[in-house]
């Protein structure tokens, strides 16, 4: 390469530093040669291994030739001392062993509970309380002059449980009424007139009711004159 | 060349012996080089422990340099100064670099007094005026002796970045000297 002559004293400045000493200091020198040679010994024995590695993995013969017997017969070796730990371990804890299985094989002893299934109904909100209701089914008879205009009847049928006395044919004394209420308009909804069902005659059984317990008959001795309540009431007598 | 290329591929099989041989014989060329960059010995030993262990470990793993394993190595020194010199920037005396010009040995002549100036000038303005690039393209072309082309390799650039490179460098070397000497005379 041609340079400009110009250039020329400052190349050859160049070349002379070139030729300038920059020299490894020996002692700094010999010691970076010795860790480089440990570091190449280890790549050597890294690679050599590897080597080794990949002719087992090959199946290669030779020089493993010979030791691949000695591998067979430790290998032998390994797994009798395994097989014979494991023995040794299961007969000491034996026990524990078979507690182990049995809770295996062993049927949970908590049984499941399932809860019942809940049906769901559309109804689900709707409570019937057997609370008895006396109704009074009430006839309206109605009387007067026509009007033009006819009673346009409304009101949706209801159910009602009606308690009562049971009538002594054998009847249960729970009846289930189905009535249809036609409204009046104009009326209060309150009864102006009708029959009532009465309790059926007794025919001479009084029963339990109110107000008909049979009073019990009184015994008086012909020569007793005094009795307690006249004595309690002798004693709060006031004194004028 | 032969030689060369049969101990690179020895070493690549992690010769032992080749790998030896590789390490006599760029060692102290690296650290000359490595030296001349950084100015400071035990960077540029420390340098020289790191690319050799560089190309031990790319050997191993089945890389490395095919070819030219001497433009491999100064490319890894130059780009492990770039990394140092990113990470602390320090400048060594310059007695360091300079080197030779042991004093007290000999009683130097008029001529010798005179080159010395001049040497001094010289790497006063490499390491003053030149950039990094101007700098690295000078050694590998003037005192390492890479052609265009290796220098090129090893920079990273295409050849004729690094001819352009290398003739501002010389041009602003030039233009340092005769002002320095001008001031020295």
């Amino acid at each position: 390469m041609e340079y400009d002559p110009k250039d020329t004293e400052v190349i050859h400045l160049l070349r002379k530093l070139k030729d300038s000493n920059g020299a490894y200091p020996p002692e700094m020198l010999a010691l970076r040669r010795q860790g480089y040679l440990k570091q190449v010994a280890e790549v050597s024995a890294g690679a050599g291994l590897a080597v080794a590695v990949r002719n087992i993995a090959k199946g290669g013969k030779g020089a493993a030739g010979a030791s691949s017997i000695a591998g067979t017969v430790v290998e032998a070796l390994l797994v009798v001392a395994i097989i014979a730990e494991a023995g040794a371990v299961t007969y000491i804890y034996r026990d524990k062993v078979t507690e182990y299985f049995r809770s295996i094989t062993r049927s949970p002893e908590v049984e499941e509970v399932a809860s019942s299934p809940v049906i769901s109904s559309p109804l689900a909100e709707m409570q019937i309380t057997p609370t008895p209701v006396f109704t009074f089914t009430a006839t309206v008879t109605v009387t007067g002059t026509e009007t033009p205009t006819p009673a346009t009847p409304s009101g949706t049928p209801s159910m009602a449980l009606v308690a009562g006395t049971a009538p002594p044919d054998g009847d249960t004394g729970v009846d289930v009424q189905s009535s249809a209420s036609t409204s009046i308009p104009g009326s209060t909804g309150s009864n102006t007139g009708g029959s009532s069902v009465s309790t059926s005659d007794p025919k001479g059984n009084n029963g339990n009711h109110y107000g008909q317990t049979p009073k019990p008959e009184r015994t008086k001795n012909p020569g007793n004159n005094s009795s307690s309540t006249q004595v309690s009431s002798t004693k709060n007598k006031k004194k004028p | 060349m032969t030689d060369g290329i049969a101990l690179l591929k020895a070493a690549q099989k992690l010769d032992e012996e080749a790998l030896t041989a590789i390490f006599d014989q760029y060692a102290p060329a690296i650290y000359k080089y490595t030296l001349r960059l950084c100015h400071d010995p035990i960077v540029a030993d420390n340098i020289v422990g790191d690319v050799f262990a560089q190309l031990l470990e790319q050997f191993a793993g089945g890389k490395g340099p095919r070819t030219n394993l001497r433009s491999y190595l100064y490319q890894t020194a130059y780009h492990l100064v770039v990394d140092r010199s990113r990470d602390n920037q320090h400048n060594a005396p310059l007695e360091v670099a300079v080197g030779t010009y042991e004093k007290g040995r000999f009683t130097p002549t008029q001529t010798q007094i005179e080159e010395r100036v001049m040497m001094e000038a010289l790497i006063t303005a490499m390491n003053t005026e030149l950039t990094d690039d101007q700098r690295h393209v000078i050694i590998l072309r003037f005192l390492e002796d890479f052609s265009l082309k290796e220098t090129a390799e090893i920079i990273g650039k295409e050849v004729n970045n690094i001819k352009v490179i290398q003739n501002r460098g010389i041009a602003k070397l030039r233009k340092a000297l005769g002002l320095q000497l001008e001031e020295s005379w």
